[in-house]
């Protein structure tokens, strides 16, 4: 549980930093849920990947 | 054909290239400024040069994240004999985070090491690495460790970030 707590907070405060320092005024919002996302999913993509088979 | 841009990052040449940009003095002392108050504070520079929302904002996410690394018993690199290459760079890469960075050394660990090395070497500096190694038993500690070194790599594109506005090669919204 934390784990996951802390891959949506790494990825909140990444996604809000270069949301600011490289959005477009008016787009911010759209390009940090874009980061937030890719980073969120590709995470769990890469954990599904390399997980144990059972 | 579109036109060629009348941007701020050099005039383009008949070829397609751009001719470089040549800074004046004025400039790049406000550059320098704009970078070095961005060192001191995470967000300053910003500030510096007028883009006060921007500042506001890298200043909330840069100290999130090294609070959330001192949280996590995240720790501090030194220079590491075996890899002296890349164990530099993340001592580079934690002094980006500002003066904040010796401050946390020495309330961490008691003294400001930085040489993994002086573990062998009885003194202050010993303790002080024995300190450190114990703390890296902590379960969160390396997650710590990530958050301290991009806390210093954001840092480090704010630094750059503030340089571009105060050259004026970059809008300040």
């Amino acid at each position: 549980m934390l784990l996951l707590l802390n891959l949506v907070w790494f990825s909140t405060l990444v996604s809000v930093f270069f949301a600011t320092l490289a959005g477009q005024k008016g787009r911010r919002v759209k390009m940090g849920l874009i980061i937030w996302g890719a980073m969120v999913a590709g995470s769990v993509v890469l954990a599904l990947l390399m997980a144990p088979i059972s | 054909m579109s036109a060629p841009s009348k941007g701020q990052g050099g005039k383009r040449e008949p070829g397609g290239g751009k001719s470089p940009v040549r800074l004046g003095s004025a400039q790049i002392g406000r550059g320098f400024a704009a970078a070095a108050a961005g060192w001191l504070i995470p967000g300053l520079g910003h500030w510096v040069v007028g883009a006060r929302r921007k500042a506001l904002v890298f200043f909330a996410v840069v100290t999130a994240t090294i609070t959330t690394g001192f949280a996590l018993h995240g720790n501090l690199s030194v220079v590491d004999p075996r890899t002296p290459f890349i164990s530099r760079l993340q001592v580079v890469t934690n002094l980006a985070m500002g003066p904040i960075e010796p401050v946390m050394r020495a309330a961490l660990y008691g003294s400001l090491v930085y040489r993994g090395d002086e573990a062998f070497v009885p003194g202050p500096h010993r303790q002080a690495l024995e300190r450190r190694r114990t703390r890296a038993f902590s379960t969160w500690s390396a997650f710590g460790t990530t958050y301290l070194l991009t806390a210093g790599l954001l840092n480090i594109l704010l630094l750059l970030d503030a340089w571009d506005i105060a050259i004026g090669r970059k809008p300040k919204d």
